[in-house]
């Protein structure tokens, strides 16, 4: 399924980008020379791999789509903030990879996950966010 | 030869005060620890560590860079040799010979030719860096747009042919080159691909890109399962340290293996990994005991070791000589350097000599180091290796999190490290190079303003750049580089359909 969207999909976007630095070359050919030569080259080669590729399987399950949205809607939301994003994706990763989940396990996760953005706010100064939970 | 020497000695003179011995020997510890874990890499921890190097001075932040570099040369390599788990393709080569030496029992010996060749390859790598460096700054020096274009298009057509699939190297490094383009256009000022997003009008910042690609990739490969723990066996994790005698009969294997990788090495664009190949495959065509290699042979070991390590080495070559990076580390550290306000090529030995040579004594103290902590960090390697995965992969996480906020304390960055990540993720399931594509984004802005001066220098006619007599060559080698083993292959195809009609 996914080796079918790449098929269409990738060709297409770089379609897409192709047609916008060439209609802007007239007016600036210096800015968009390189990026056009550029993306005709990566056009042909994608035309050429996309051509000669054969089914692959990768043993690939399809959760890493919802457990992507997850995180990059954490990371959108002002009021969760970075801190507890953090720990959520953490808490995602440990219910992957430790099949059976054990209480005792997922806390040390989530204070060793803490003590390491202690020591990045310690040793780098990182401040977080204003309207963060962290705050 | 004189003012090399003394400026050599001051280099030693720093490495040797607390901090500097401190930072190279935690970076060993770091690179071969990294090195060591399956699906963790020596490049992964430079990514992940290259913000703590924001409140350190630049000599010390690339010391430490380059000892966790060092330190991964042999990290790859135990885990290869002790559990056929190569920690890199760089150490792939070795892996094949030392595993069957442990399948015979012979694992302590392996490991100790390894740590050996491991260490002579840098020293030999670092020798030649000394010398090709300072003759490479001097040549450079009277270096043109066309030069520099020729230069860097070798680097990029040489990688072309070091994956496995040339479209899909090609396409990454295509790619590098089309992202290095997105920001303000050089020379005209003008916004190229930000879709209205403020925050790249100067370009990806290059630290969340590179965790993105490196690091966040490889949790997201977790993720989606793609692939399965590996099951660690008990193996003995004891080294032995094979005698001087034993060293003195390969001495011909030592040489000639760290000579062929410094002169791949010190090619743009090439690196450690084809070293490796090139120096087995040679050991197998001169050795005495030809039938003996693929069952478990010390030579087997020790070539590809030997040539990954100098070549690793002979790498930054290119990148202190003129600017351009030797591989993805060499890349990275270019990043490192801009980051620090630092550019990298001949200006460097005059405006900042003792960065140059701090890093050429730490390179020699590191290589030394580099035995003594290799021997005592196996045990520790095989113990990490059985910790829980979510801890390992918790690290790397809030690493990566954290390690790409704290570059401009911008969430911006937190998305763009994530898209990266996906980005790597999906690299990884197709194939794709992404030291390749790190190459191409980081070559990208040597390779545009250069093209671009050379035209408005040549009236627009890329023709009268080959009246340049060393830019023309450069520029004819890499289309060479380029055409070459199509045309070759496509010969010898025609000779097979020859020879089987007959």
């Amino acid at each position: 399924m996914s080796k079918h969207v790449s098929k269409f999909l990738l060709p297409t976007i770089l379609l897409v980008l192709t047609g916008v630095s060439v209609t802007r070359i007239v007016n600036d050919w210096q800015a968009f020379l390189f990026p056009t030569i550029v993306l005709v080259l990566m056009l042909l080669t994608c035309f050429g791999w996309l051509n000669n590729s054969e089914t692959e399987n990768n043993g690939e399950s399809l959760r890493l789509i919802p457990v992507a949205v997850i995180l990059f809607y954490c990371f959108l939301l002002p009021f969760i903030g970075i801190w507890l994003a953090t720990i959520l994706f953490v808490v995602i990763l440990q219910v992957i990879l430790d099949r059976r989940i054990k209480g005792i396990k997922l806390g040390g996760s989530i204070i060793f996950a803490s003590l390491l953005i202690i020591l990045f706010e310690r040793v780098l100064a990182v401040t977080f966010p204003v309207g963060s939970l962290w705050i | 030869m004189e003012t090399l020497i003394s400026e050599l000695l001051g280099g030693f003179v720093l490495i040797f005060t607390p901090m500097y011995l401190l930072c190279c020997i935690l970076g060993i510890l770091l690179g071969t620890l990294f090195g060591s874990i399956p699906g963790l890499s020596a490049i992964m921890a430079i990514s992940l560590l290259v913000p703590f190097t924001y409140t350190m001075d630049p000599i010390m932040s690339v010391v430490f860079l380059i000892s966790i570099f060092i330190g991964g040369l042999y990290g790859g390599t135990t885990t290869g040799i002790l559990f056929n788990i190569p920690g890199d393709s760089d150490s792939a080569m070795t892996a094949l010979e030392g595993y069957e030496l442990t399948k015979k029992g012979e694992s302590p010996k392996a490991l100790g030719f390894a740590i050996v060749s491991t260490a002579f390859g840098c020293l030999i790598g670092t020798i030649g860096l000394v010398f090709g460096t300072n003759l490479l700054a001097e040549i450079s020096s009277f270096f043109g747009p066309v030069e520099i274009l020729g230069l860097t298009l070798i680097a990029l057509t040489s990688m072309v042919y070091t994956g496995s699939n040339t479209s899909k190297t090609s396409f990454a490094i295509l790619f590098g080159l089309f992202l290095s383009t997105v920001g303000i256009a050089p020379l005209t000022g003008i916004d190229r691909f930000t879709f209205g997003f403020s925050e790249i009008q100067n370009g990806f910042d290059f630290v969340p890109v590179i965790i993105g690609l490196f690091a966040m990739s490889e949790v997201f490969v977790k993720v989606s399962n793609l692939k399965n723990s590996e099951n660690i066996n008990k193996n003995s994790t004891k080294i032995d340290l094979p005698k001087v005698r034993e060293h003195i009969r390969m001495r011909g294997t030592y040489f000639r293996s760290s000579l062929i990788g410094l002169l791949i090495g010190s090619l743009p664009g090439v690196g450690a990994t084809v070293a490796s190949v090139v120096g087995y495959t040679t050991e197998k065509k001169v050795s005495k005991q030809k039938d003996q290699f693929g069952k478990g042979v010390y030579d087997g070991v020790v070539a590809p070791q030997t040539a990954s390590s100098s070549a690793a080495v002979g790498t930054f070559i290119p990148l202190l000589g003129i600017g351009i990076p030797g591989g993805a580390v060499a890349a990275i550290l270019i990043g490192v350097f801009q980051i620090h306000g630092l550019q990298p090529g001949p200006l460097l030995f005059t405006q900042n000599s003792e960065l140059v040579y701090t890093l050429f004594a730490s390179l020699f103290l590191s290589a030394f180091l580099l035995f003594v902590i290799g021997m005592l960090e196996v045990k520790t390697a095989v113990k990490i290796m059985r910790l829980p995965q979510s801890l390992i992969w918790t690290f790397i996480t809030v690493f990566s999190i954290m390690g790409s906020y704290a570059n401009s304390h911008r969430l911006f960055d937190v998305w763009v490290m994530l898209l990266f990540g996906i980005i790597g993720y999906l690299a990884k399931k197709y194939g794709i190079s992404i030291p390749a594509m790190v190459l191409g984004l980081i070559l990208g802005p040597i390779l545009e303003p250069n093209l671009l001066r050379a035209l408005i220098i040549y009236e627009n006619n890329p023709f009268l750049f080959f009246t340049r007599p060393v830019g023309g060559a450069l520029i004819l080698i890499s289309i060479f580089l380029l055409v070459f083993p199509v045309i070759k292959g496509n010969w010898s195809k025609r000779k097979m359909n020859n020879s089987s009609a007959l």
